[in-house]
């Protein structure tokens, strides 16, 4: 996979910023999912995308809520 | 009530808790029982074909059935009928788990997952078909004993496979393919010229395995040739069914393919036709 030189990177995590405020706090997460879709649209293998989705849950505490069937999946 | 303008008093007359199922028997057959439509399988009610598989399951072992009870094939036919519509269940059940978590999110994060593609979808094509219930495919059996894919099915470049709902076809007649079937098997044919002996041959011993078949002959674009049940003047059959002259198409009488042969081979389009009737493999 090709990277983003950094320069661009940089130019994204800016847009992102500014894109989430523009949402606002109620429509972050909205904004965010589609803009997950959109560029999984954009790749050409699965694998990049489930690479990306372990990357981002990389850290995160599990929520309280968390469904049973996650569990039952094995999925820690 | 008041989104739709009733200010009135109300009263709750009645009230249900559907509760989605996705169950079927392990085999539809029990001996000489036969389970057919809701009692062999339960689906829910989002879009999923419950009825029409039970009436696919109904054609499915009528025209068995009948050909069994009428001393036309052996027995073993109606081992066919579990493997094929339970086959069938299956991949409704497959597609119906993916309309139903659609419909009736699970969890938060489907739920938002679903509020994202519908927020795309309403200017954007590719999210669109996450919201197909994708029911309108007819089964393939390509799994059935009675499916016997031929050595050159891979030389096709078109056309149903083996086991697959044979589409129609109009003609530049105005008439349709399917419509020229009977009720038993069908062999349908692409000719370029007269049949010669051996062709004629195995139209022949066809009939005699099964009485009721029919053969139709379908003269390629251009080709003049006498006795022809139709022609295919602008070519658009050949193109459906990736056929060229000599290609030999087997229909069973629910009009799926029990097998085709891009060039004509005797032996195997008879054999295909006895596994068809229950003849042991």
């Amino acid at each position: 996979m090709t990277k983003l030189p950094f320069d661009q990177f940089e130019q994204a995590y800016e847009h992102l910023a500014q894109a989430i405020d523009i949402a606002g706090p109620n429509q972050e997460s909205l904004f965010l999912a589609k803009l997950a879709l959109a560029l999984a649209h954009q790749l050409s293998g699965i694998d990049q995308f489930d690479a990306a989705i372990a990357m981002a849950l990389q850290g995160l505490a599990p929520a309280e809520d968390r469904p049973d069937h996650l569990a039952e999946a094995g999925v820690p | 009530l008041a989104d739709i303008g009733h200010q009135g008093a109300w009263q709750l007359e009645w009230w249900s808790i559907y509760t989605a199922n996705t169950l079927c028997l392990d085999d539809y057959q029990h001996g000489r029982v036969f389970f057919i439509g809701d009692s062999a399988h339960i689906v829910p009610i989002f879009g999923v074909r419950g009825l029409n598989n039970g009436l696919t399951d109904a054609h499915n072992i009528g025209w068995k059935l009948g050909r069994v009870l009428n001393g036309e094939a052996d027995a073993r036919l109606l081992d066919s009928y579990s493997p094929e519509r339970r086959g069938a269940t299956l991949d409704v059940f497959a597609n119906a788990t993916k309309s139903t978590q659609f419909m009736t999110p699970p969890t938060r994060g489907w739920r938002l997952a679903r509020e994202a593609a519908l927020s795309l979808a309403i200017d954007h094509e590719f999210p669109r078909g996450l919201a197909n219930p994708r029911q309108m495919q007819p089964y393939t059996y390509s799994s059935s004993p009675l499916s016997r894919p031929s050595a050159d099915e891979a030389a096709f470049a078109a056309g149903p496979t083996c086991g697959a709902a044979c589409p129609n076809v109009k003609f530049a007649d105005g008439r349709y393919l399917l419509d020229l079937t009977g009720d038993g098997y069908s062999g349908v044919m692409f000719v370029d010229r007269p049949l010669n002996e051996a062709e004629t041959e195995l139209l022949a011993a066809l009939r005699t395995r099964d009485r009721r078949c029919k053969p139709i002959l379908i003269a390629i674009a251009g080709a003049n040739v006498p006795g022809a049940t139709v022609a295919d003047h602008d070519g658009g059959a050949a193109g459906m069914l990736g056929a060229r002259p000599g290609t030999f198409y087997l229909l069973r009488p629910d009009l799926h393919v029990a097998g085709r042969w891009r060039t004509f081979a005797a032996p195997q389009i008879l054999e295909a036709l006895g596994a068809g009737l229950g003849a042991p493999t």
